[in-house]
């Protein structure tokens, strides 16, 4: 491709408005097309939905469609906030946000381990068996929790018979819900998380290390000022990524954990929009939460990455 | 750039128009050609619930179909939804995509009462009230049954002000009603006459004598001396509100109750507390498993051990959960508790589980319309619940009694209880309130199980029967609906109040939350007071005395 540019007569080009992008849609009209899938979907997916967004200021009724349905203002959002529950919901959704924004570091850990240990198979190996969980579905997920934690019949009760140990129930211990969610999701996806990380530590030429090495570093400097600050811009992007969507835990999880007896820290916004908006028919409910989770989210990321800027004039930031 | 935004903007309008006008054209409400078959029947399509037990039967060549179709004059297609309640969220879900619905909507478990009355008014189900309004036409078969004297006055009262709107004539869903004594007592607690008889006791007739044999139980090596779950079944008691109801009345689904002319609720009561209190004490000595971690699977686990010798003193639920089919008798070695104190049997469910859909044509709705009444019939209800006629049940000898006395309606061929999925649709059930026992014919040809279990049934039913005499029915209110403006004026504290009190009564039995200290069970009932409680006690007390007096 870039043999192509390189042929051009500089002076056919085009400098600016349609005509420059008619010339270099013809020139890369390959890279264009593969850019079309994306597109399409993003349009599709992301873009046509926002027609939607009306619902959360809308009393929707299906049988007249969007443009029929009342206009209620905030009543949405009044209702919301009237529930008893929704600071707690709102917390809750925080509480677990941040405790997997905590554990963020754990894939990066697990990327340098890998990427520094030389054995190819037992890295194979590794990776492999660290990635196969992710692709278990969250129903299956949360059955095996349920088994698996059973105090009755489970791996619990084993533990308890076997060693004495008086673990309680955890699927119903509104202690222990934010553990099991939250690790079980480490579980699921740390080796899949990996991903991103190894794809830039790939990118270290080995020369780099040799010349660490000769210097006389350690294996354990080599990862601190060779492998780290490869993948630190990659850090920063995941990190600000994760702040956007500080607010935006997925219910089907949250929701399949939950019961009468953990429902109060197991209830989150996510859960509310589809117990009170989708299970009810409250439309315009459930897309009013949805509105204020990703304003929230965008603002969040909007801050993350000027802290991001700041810190590190401009070489970390997302935008 | 500027031009290139534009366009894009445009697009994304033009596309989303496009995608909320919905695309196709319109379609014709008269009947075609296509709604018919060549040899001239209306075509009718049922969305019915899927059942994880009759998973791959054919709904479309079973025998309930071929009947149902032989007797309108229909044939009929299928629309499989999820599973129980999930089967809700997807109408929800189709309703709020614009999708058609079938023209017959059958549900396992019903639909919500409020959410009933929101698709009736919002036009999504027909108003079948014009249907009732005459009870010699077309309704007849649904009012000689509701009428007849095998139904009591207040189970009458209960099935008619559940399924008619608050304006009295509109109805929008006609309800599957298990009114039989059997299924709403066989969920109870049973006590195993295996240790009863290690420990030398009798059958325990109140909390005390409940707490001294699960003592005795655990003294004894018995491993799990009483098990319970407070995860719903759709069917009668859960644990803590079987041990409640030795200190007050207390249903769960349906928490009111009238004291001198005043509706309140029954989980801000002393005698509420007590029976948690109570509920506590036995989890924190070991004598109960937490209600709210044990699994129907793992009742059925502890029910039927490998080696013959269950691990459980007292277990709770349904007679299913012994897995009666693969354990020799160990039913038998069970005997069920009575209801102690206050009988909330006194509501059995009715489900709004059957609805007419707006997307049935107008001139396929009578038809709809008789193939609901063809269900609710003594005979649809029958095949429904036992299978097909000749095969797996025949009409009872002329004369014959019921064991209970009754006369004799039906004679069942099948051994054991089964549940006879390949010739029924498993779901919508008809009106069913002639169960196995009530009017079944037992003759030396019938199994010894079938026998056995009847004797069982029979007992159970007189322990009922004398507790629910033992209660006061005027402090017990069927469910009270209100108008719809009156459900809206009041939504944020039914919302509210309706999920606190469960989550408070979870945290006071797992101990979050101290049942022991005034201080938090003044606490609990200030926040119920703070979301809500008078405005919704006020609610209920309006509906009321608009419905009841």
């Amino acid at each position: 491709m870039a043999k192509s540019v390189a042929a051009a007569p500089q002076t056919l080009v085009p400098q600016k408005g349609w005509r420059r992008f008619a010339f270099n849609c013809k020139r890369d009209w390959m890279l264009y097309a593969m850019c079309l899938i994306p597109v399409v979907y993003v349009l599709i997916f992301n873009y046509i939905p926002m027609y939607g967004i009306q619902l959360a200021f809308r009393d929707y009724k299906p049988r007249k469609g969007i443009w029929g349905s009342p206009w209620i203002g905030l009543d949405n959002y009044r209702e919301f906030f009237a529930f008893y529950g929704s600071k707690n919901y709102i917390l809750n959704t925080l509480a677990i946000s941040t405790y997997q924004l905590a554990l963020f570091p754990l894939p990066v850990l697990l990327a340098l381990v890998i990427h520094a240990y030389k054995g190819k198979t037992f890295k194979k190996i590794v990776q492999n068996v660290s990635y196969v969980p992710h692709f278990i579905s969250l129903v299956v997920l949360c059955g095996m929790l349920s088994t698996v934690l059973s105090p009755l019949t489970g791996l619990v009760a084993t533990l308890n018979k076997t060693f004495g140990f008086n673990i309680g129930d955890l699927r119903s211990d509104p202690r222990a819900y934010r553990h099991v969610y939250v690790w079980s999701d480490v579980w699921q996806n740390l080796g899949w998380n990996t991903i991103l990380y190894l794809s830039a530590l790939s990118g270290v030429p080995d020369e780099v290390h040799e010349a660490a090495k000769v210097d006389g570093a350690s294996r354990f400097r080599r990862i601190w000022v060779v492998d780290f600050p490869t993948i630190l811009p990659m850090c920063s992007l995941m990190l600000i990524m994760q702040f956007g969507s500080l607010f935006s835990v997925g219910y089907q999880k949250a929701y399949l954990m939950m019961n009468a007896a953990n429902a109060s820290v197991a209830g989150m916004m996510s859960t509310y929009v589809y117990t009170h908006g989708i299970k009810t028919g409250e439309m315009g409910m459930g897309q009013a939460v949805g509105l204020m989770n990703s304003v929230l989210g965008m603002i969040l990321t909007l801050i993350a990455n000027g802290v991001a800027d700041r810190l590190s004039d401009g070489e970390m930031a997302l935008f | 750039m500027k031009k290139f935004l534009a366009l894009f903007l445009a697009l994304i309008t033009v596309l989303g128009l496009c995608a909320c006008t919905g695309g196709g054209g319109k379609e014709t409400r008269e009947l075609t050609a296509d709604d018919y078959t060549e040899d001239g029947r209306l075509k009718i399509s049922v969305g019915v619930t899927s059942k994880a037990w009759v998973l791959g039967y054919d709904s479309e060549e079973n025998a309930y179909t071929k009947w149902i179709e032989e007797t309108c004059g229909v044939e009929i297609s299928f629309v499989e939804f999820a599973n129980a309640n999930d089967a809700v969220t997807q109408i929800t879900t189709s309703v709020a995509a614009g999708a058609k619905l079938p023209d017959i909507i059958l549900l396992d478990t019903g639909m919500n009462r409020n959410l009933v009355t929101t698709y009736g008014a919002d036009e999504y189900f027909v108003n079948l009230g014009e249907y009732f309004a005459d009870k010699t036409g077309k309704s007849k078969i649904f009012w000689d049954r509701v009428e007849s004297e095998q139904l009591s006055e207040v189970d009458r009262q209960l099935v008619l002000s559940t399924m008619f709107e608050a304006d009295g004539k509109s109805v929008y869903a006609i309800p599957a009603f298990e009114t039989t004594v059997i299924d709403y007592v066989a969920s109870m607690p049973w006590i195993s006459t295996t240790w009863l008889d290690k420990v030398g006791k009798d059958a325990p007739e109140n909390p005390q004598e409940l707490y001294d044999v699960l003592k005795a139980f655990k003294a004894a090596g018995c491993e799990y001396p009483m098990l319970g779950t407070n995860n719903h079944h759709y069917l009668g008691y859960r644990v803590t509100d079987w041990i409640i109801n030795f200190y007050t009345y207390f249903n769960n689904k349906n928490p009111i109750q009238l004291n001198d002319g005043k509706v309140e609720f029954a989980f801000t009561q002393d005698g509420y507390r007590e029976g948690l209190k109570f509920v506590r004490k036995l989890i924190q000595d070991g004598l109960l498993t937490d209600p709210y971690s044990v699994q129907v699977a793992d009742v059925n686990l502890l029910a039927n051990p490998a080696d013959g010798v269950s691990k459980v003193g007292i277990v709770f639920g349904h007679l299913t959960l012994f897995n009666i089919d693969s354990v020799d008798d160990v039913i038998f070695e069970y005997e069920h508790l009575p209801t102690w104190g206050n009988a909330i049997m006194h509501q059995p469910t009715v489900m709004m589980s059957k609805f007419i859909t707006e997307d049935c044509k107008p001139g396929k709705r009578d038809k709809a319309f008789e193939i609901l009444m063809t269900m609710f019939s003594e005979e649809g209800s029958l095949r429904h619940r036992y299978g097909e006629k000749g095969v797996d049940w025949v009409d009872a000898d002329e004369g014959a009694k019921s064991p209970y006395g009754f006369e004799a309606k039906y004679k069942l061929l099948q051994e054991t209880w089964g549940q006879p999925g390949f010739n029924r649709w498993a779901v919508g059930g008809g009106f069913n309130y002639m169960a196995e026992g009530e009017s079944a014919q037992v003759d030396e040809n019938t199994h010894d199980y079938v026998v056995k279990k009847f004797d069982m049934f029979k007992k159970m039913i007189e322990d009922f029967n004398a507790s629910a005499e033992a209660n006061n029915p005027e402090t017990i209110l069927p469910i009270l609906q209100g108008t719809r403006e009156e459900q809206d004026q009041y939504d944020i504290a039914i919302t509210n109040i309706d999920d606190r009190w469960p989550k408070a009564m979870a945290e006071f039995i797992q101990g979050t939350k101290n049942i022991n200290s005034d201080a938090d069970w003044k606490a609990y009932l200030d926040e119920l007071d703070r979301i809500g409680l008078n405005d919704y006690l006020k609610y209920l007390q309006t509906v009321y005395a608009r419905t009841q007096k």
